[in-house]
């Protein structure tokens, strides 16, 4: 007979907690753990973790987090500094790994706070679209601010504590200045771009010299599961010599319906990848994950963005009433540029091709990986935008890239037909991704079934875009919300989002004419050195 | 082009005891037996070290079974050393399991079938064998729980439950940390002390 009150007064701490409790306080390999304190499945469901693994696991992430601390200026979550731990061990045994933690959980401080520990052993590389390349130099100065950043590999000296930051195009195109340099560490991130082995830019990365390589995604698969043999071929490649093997193994059998095979996949590729979901680490996630991502400007829009300027220097912005007008509507426009160039050159009036519109704005770019990222892990997005033509751009353009109808709310529908749309997203009748207007889907609605937002363009109240993102982020949703912002560097959106964190640091709710006002009221040279694209290095 | 039953070396293995060098001529049953694995004509359910093939062609249905030999404990140990960290073995191993001169394939211990025919060679035990090769090109740890591969790494753990004595027990020059295993086949364990520390000594 199993008496209950004896069970309740026993739940108290378990045995295995108690064994761990023992390990960390003697901090002694020789102490016990019962099973149950590693019982960890693999994903066959056929074998558990090792007792040794568990505490080698547990070591690296504490000796990770005491040589961090007070390194890194910011409290990592323990899921992090285990991920640090894990990439550390890996690359320093295997020479590469690949991290595919889901979007929002932090892979890019993981991948920094690797380097961090790797600094000494001598220079590093960052290769990423050439979209993040400010991204990755505010996230590297933020994270890890001993380590010096160069954007170019072959004028700046390569030694310990310098980090380089280069596009994958630049990876391609300077290869071979790039094949001649060690690398201490050489990281990948949006590591799709290799999914294609046979591209040039797949056999200029694979020519990398470097000690440890690590690949940063959070689609490694995006179509087939090929597309993961290329990219542990670049960080493994002892892994599966053979991709045919690969194919019979796992490729196949997945797509003649083997639900094994992908368990199997799993069990051969865990010493080289980690790959954990939102729900994996949930205890650990705040309810709200914020995830701004600093876009770079194309060349069309840095020089359209230059001219716009230059010729309202000309023009001047005039005085009293008058001059108020005339700053929003600057403002706007340059808002514009850095949303797309298309949006300002007229071309899609006549009904252009929207063939042309991919490649041309970094931040659209950025936006159409993650809306693809989404809809392929099944996680219903809401895109806000304040432009109704950006809008319409970005709905047609994603319906078209990805296949699916793209629907576009907006304050020129009728309020019956934004109602019936609204309730067709939530109850799962339309796609996954639904465009917004801020003003029109900001207020009201209830959009539970999505948990990811983005916000195309900044506004100038911080109220605005929160009132938005709290269209999923209110009662009945039980999943953590990721809320990611495109920033365009160096320009005005740059100073908006400097505002929202003055903003948020002096708790006001500021009204969006009054800030307006409040830069017409500025004299033209404060004004245009607000606006100004500020140079790099400056 | 890769082999259709064996395209993995562990695989091969298996597909050698089906066609042994020893044969002068091709098995005239081999090809019927291929096509009864290609065609999942076999339902392969594997307890230790025993298979069991249950293979159905038409209104007929007959149980193949055999029974694999367990590999020594010095094999198993060179085997473990090989492994490393690894997951599961891959051709890279097999080569150098072969090197350090121990028998990696495993060897039929017994093999009997429920139908009519003679000998230990009939058309099911044969599709059995390619199923199995199968099986294993695609799961390379099958090849080696076929051989008491998992009884000898849980028997190891339980020893090993001071690690210290592993590698005290090594020869100074070639002492080096013994790779960690990343996981542990739940067969091998028993649920009895799942809540119990295991006692040390």
């Amino acid at each position: 007979m199993i008496d209950g009150h004896e069970l309740l007064a026993r739940r108290a701490t378990s045995a295995s907690v108690i064994a761990w409790q023992r390990a960390v306080q003697r901090a002694d390999p020789q102490v016990p753990l019962p099973l149950a304190a590693h019982a960890e499945a693999d994903p066959t469901g056929t074998a558990m973790t090792t007792a040794e693994y568990a505490r080698s696991a547990f070591a690296d992430t504490v000796a990770a987090e005491s040589a961090l601390r007070g390194v890194v200026p910011a409290s990592l979550r323990p899921y992090q500094l285990r991920g640090i731990a894990w990439l550390h061990r890996v690359v320093a045994d295997a020479g590469g790994a690949l991290l595919a933690d889901e979007m929002g959980l932090g892979k890019t401080v993981q991948a920094i706070g690797l380097m961090t520990l790797r600094t000494p052993q001598g220079p590093q590389l960052v290769v990423c679209p050439s979209g993040l390349i400010s991204n990755w130099a505010r996230e590297i100065a933020r994270f890890a601010p001993d380590l010096t950043v160069d954007t170019d590999p072959t004028t700046s000296p390569q030694e310990p504590g310098r980090v380089c930051i280069i596009s994958y195009a630049g990876v391609r195109l300077r290869i071979d200045a790039l094949a001649d340099i060690r690398w201490t560490t050489v990281v990948l991130d949006e590591a799709q771009a290799l999914k294609n082995p046979r591209t040039q830019l797949a056999r200029a990365t694979r020519r990398l010299q470097a000690d440890g390589l690590v690949a940063l995604t959070g689609t490694p698969v995006e179509n087939t599961l090929d597309e993961l043999w290329a990219i542990l071929r670049v960080v493994a490649p002892k892994l599966f010599p053979h991709q045919a093997v690969f194919r019979r193994r796992f490729t196949r059998a997945v797509e003649a319906g083997d639900r094994g095979a992908l368990d199997r996949l799993q069990v051969a590729v865990a010493p080289v990848m980690l790959a954990r979901k939102k729900n994996h680490v949930l205890p650990a996630l705040p309810p709200k994950l914020f995830n701004p991502v600093l876009c770079d400007l194309t060349d069309e829009q840095a020089s359209l963005y230059d001219r716009h300027l230059a010729q309202l220097a000309d023009d001047g912005f005039g005085a009293g009433f008058e001059r108020q007008g005339r700053v929003l509507a600057a403002l706007t426009k340059l808002k514009q540029i850095c949303n797309h160039p298309a949006l300002v050159t007229g071309e899609l009036a006549g009904g252009a091709e929207i063939r042309d519109i991919a490649g041309r704005s970094g931040k659209f770019d950025v936006c159409l990986d993650i809306l693809t990222a989404n809809v392929r892990s099944g996680s219903p997005t809401l895109v806000f935008t304040q432009y109704r033509h950006t809008g319409e751009l970005l709905a047609r353009h994603a319906s078209e890239t990805l296949g699916i109808d793209v629907p576009f709310f907006h304050g020129g529908m009728s309020a019956a037909a934004r109602a019936t749309l609204a309730d067709d997203f939530q109850a799962g009748r339309t796609a996954e991704l639904m465009v917004m207007s801020l003003k029109a889907g900001g207020v009201g609605l209830t959009l539970t079934r999505a948990c990811d937002v983005i916000h195309f363009d900044r506004w100038w109240n911080p109220a605005v875009e929160a009132q938005a993102s709290d269209r999923v982020h209110r009662l009945g949703q039980e999943r953590t919300v990721t809320i990611t912002t495109l920033t365009c560097a160096t320009t005005l959106e740059e100073h908006i989002d400097a505002m929202h964190q003055r903003k948020a640091a002096l708790n006001t709710h500021a009204r969006s004419t009054s800030l307006v006002a409040e830069l017409a009221g500025y004299d033209d040279e404060r004004l245009f050195d607000l606006l100004r694209r500020r140079r790099e290095g400056s | 082009m890769l082999a259709e039953f064996g395209f993995s070396r562990w695989g091969a293995d298996v597909v050698r005891l089906a066609e042994p060098l020893s044969a002068q001529v091709p098995n005239p049953l081999a090809s019927r037996a291929r096509s009864l694995a290609r065609n999942q004509g076999v339902e392969l359910t594997v307890t230790g070290s025993a298979v069991a093939g249950l293979v159905s062609s038409g209104a007929q249905a007959s149980i193949a079974r055999l029974e694999f030999v367990a590999m020594s404990h010095d094999a198993a140990g060179t085997l473990r050393a090989l492994l490393g960290s690894a997951t599961e073995p891959d051709d890279d191993v097999h080569q150098r399991a072969k090197t350090a001169g121990s028998g990696v394939g495993p060897q039929i211990a017994a093999a009997d079938c429920s139908c009519r025919a003679r000998g230990d060679r009939c058309v099911h035990i044969l599709a059995t064998l390619y199923a199995l090769a199968a099986a294993i090109d695609h799961r390379p740890a099958l090849a080696l729980e076929l051989q008491g591969f998992d009884r000898f790494l849980a028997a190891q753990s339980e020893t090993q439950s001071e690690p210290g004595s592993m590698s005290g027990s090594m020869s100074g020059s070639e002492r080096q940390p013994q790779p960690i295993a990343r996981w542990i086949p739940l067969a091998g364990l028993g649920i009895g002390d799942y809540w119990d520390p295991p006692a040390t000594g």
